[in-house]
């Protein structure tokens, strides 16, 4: 093997593709020249460099894995429809959709708030629940003026705490593609998540109304999760266990 | 049920890449947000696509390049994204990181981060996560002599880059020994 034919094969090499002759021909030059066993000492201590920088980079996945987890849970495999199922779905929905008992709108806000609420559970439970290092703030000014930055108000969160709660701290979030302001208040025993952002234009439609606001209120394991809208303010609440999540959210909206 | 045992199957094969996907997501999009959104766009890409991998291949290769794919077509449809880092609450995880980190794990990043694109990725997929050159030309769709030339280049650039870090940093400490 040549000088030449080392440089080119040294990737080779270190990667097992070079065949056992081909192998012993590379160590037999690195043997007996010195320069090209430098360049190559030389290449690998960078490449160990690169790699050990990067993989000691440690990434925490676990609200990525969640995510994935629930869009897995909802997303069908993509299979192949003969006609005559295309034909009895096809014939289907024109006739819930005549029947008038679908709107395209409802769909779509139902789809969004589902979303939302998915991406605040998460939020809740590694942020929260799990304690996931994030950079949180009590401090009151830091976050009028944080908040008025990012969702457009300046947000006094003990304004919004529910009766029985105090607030802990806060920081600022994307829920789906949005951002909201993340608060935490506690009434001692458990802790519950609060986010807020300035209401949409097009504000959401619910399943079911709550006095007079729309809600929309969904369960994943042991976690609660409501959203409501106020006067002001879209409001997505998160609770363990047996927090009444809709009471709560009806209380906050009637803040805000 | 038949497909919930398909996604049983297709998330024990796929979920332990996830810290490999998204390392190389991160340092493609440079934004940790992007990086999340392309690995979570990507599985579920390969989880509608999980009737076609043969299994006994390599998983991790396969979904790579699914993650490659996405991240061109994301290319393609708006400008790369070069937002600027303001203090962005959601690329906090690897900036806290390099915070604590000494000064050359921080040049290191940088140097990898300064490449362009078709040199970073070549980089990422054969040094740091130990793809071979057919796999790496396989899943970008190249010729091996290209990834071996790109992979060349973006040896010599890191190196460059490198050298001028240290050089800087040696200047410095010659200046700080003479006060």
């Amino acid at each position: 093997m040549t000088c030449n034919e080392i440089d080119q094969n040294s990737t080779f090499y270190f990667s097992h593709e070079l065949d056992a002759q081909q192998s012993a021909d590379f160590l037999a030059h690195l043997e007996n020249c010195p320069s090209c066993a430098g360049k190559v000492r030389q290449q690998q201590e960078l490449d160990h460099l690169l790699r050990s920088t990067v993989l000691s980079q440690e990434m925490d996945t676990r609200a990525l894995e969640f995510r994935i987890r629930r869009e897995l849970t909802t997303a069908p495999q993509r299979r192949i429809v003969f006609p005559r199922r295309l034909a009895l779905i096809a014939a289907g929905l024109v006739l819930v959709a005549s029947c008038g008992l679908v709107s395209s709108d409802w769909l779509r806000a139902t789809r969004e708030a589902s979303a939302i609420c998915a991406d605040a559970i998460v939020d809740h439970r590694v942020e929260v629940t799990e304690n996931a290092p994030k950079k949180w703030t009590a401090d009151l000014e830091l976050i009028a003026a944080i908040s008025q930055k990012t969702v457009g108000a300046g947000i006094n969160p003990e304004q919004f705490a529910p009766s029985g709660y105090h607030f802990q701290r806060a920081r600022i979030c994307s829920l789906v593609d949005k951002r909201y302001v993340h608060m935490v208040f506690s009434n001692g025993n458990q802790e519950i998540s609060i986010f807020l952002r300035t209401r949409d234009s097009g504000a959401l439609q619910a399943l079911s109304w709550w006095n007079s606001r729309r809600l929309y209120q969904d369960v994943l394991g042991n976690t609660n999760v409501a959203r409501i809208d106020g006067r002001k303010f879209s409001f997505v609440i998160v609770g363990d266990g047996a927090i009444p999540v809709s009471t709560l959210a009806n209380d906050v909206a009637g803040r805000g | 049920m038949r497909e919930s045992l398909q996604r049983e199957a297709f998330e024990e094969l796929a979920i332990p890449h996830l810290q490999v996907l998204l390392r190389i997501a991160l340092r493609l999009t440079h934004n940790y947000a992007a990086a999340e959104d392309l690995v979570q766009e990507s599985m579920l890409r390969a989880w509608r696509s999980f009737h076609q991998f043969q299994p006994g291949t390599n998983i991790k290769a396969w979904l790579a390049k699914i993650l490659l794919n996405q991240w061109n077509t994301s290319l393609k449809r708006a400008e790369r994204d070069k937002a600027s880092v303001e203090l962005n609450e959601e690329v906090a995880p690897p900036v806290e990181w390099l915070r604590n980190a000494h000064l050359e794990t921080v040049d290191v990043m940088r140097a990898i981060d300064l490449l362009l694109p078709e040199y970073r990725v070549v980089l990422l997929l054969t040094v740091i996560e130990g793809f071979t050159c057919k796999e790496t030309a396989e899943m970008l769709l190249v010729p091996i002599g290209t990834v071996m030339s790109r992979l060349s280049r973006a040896r010599d650039q890191v190196k460059k880059y490198l050298n001028s870090c240290a050089n800087a940093s040696s200047k410095r400490a010659n200046y700080s020994y003479d006060l």
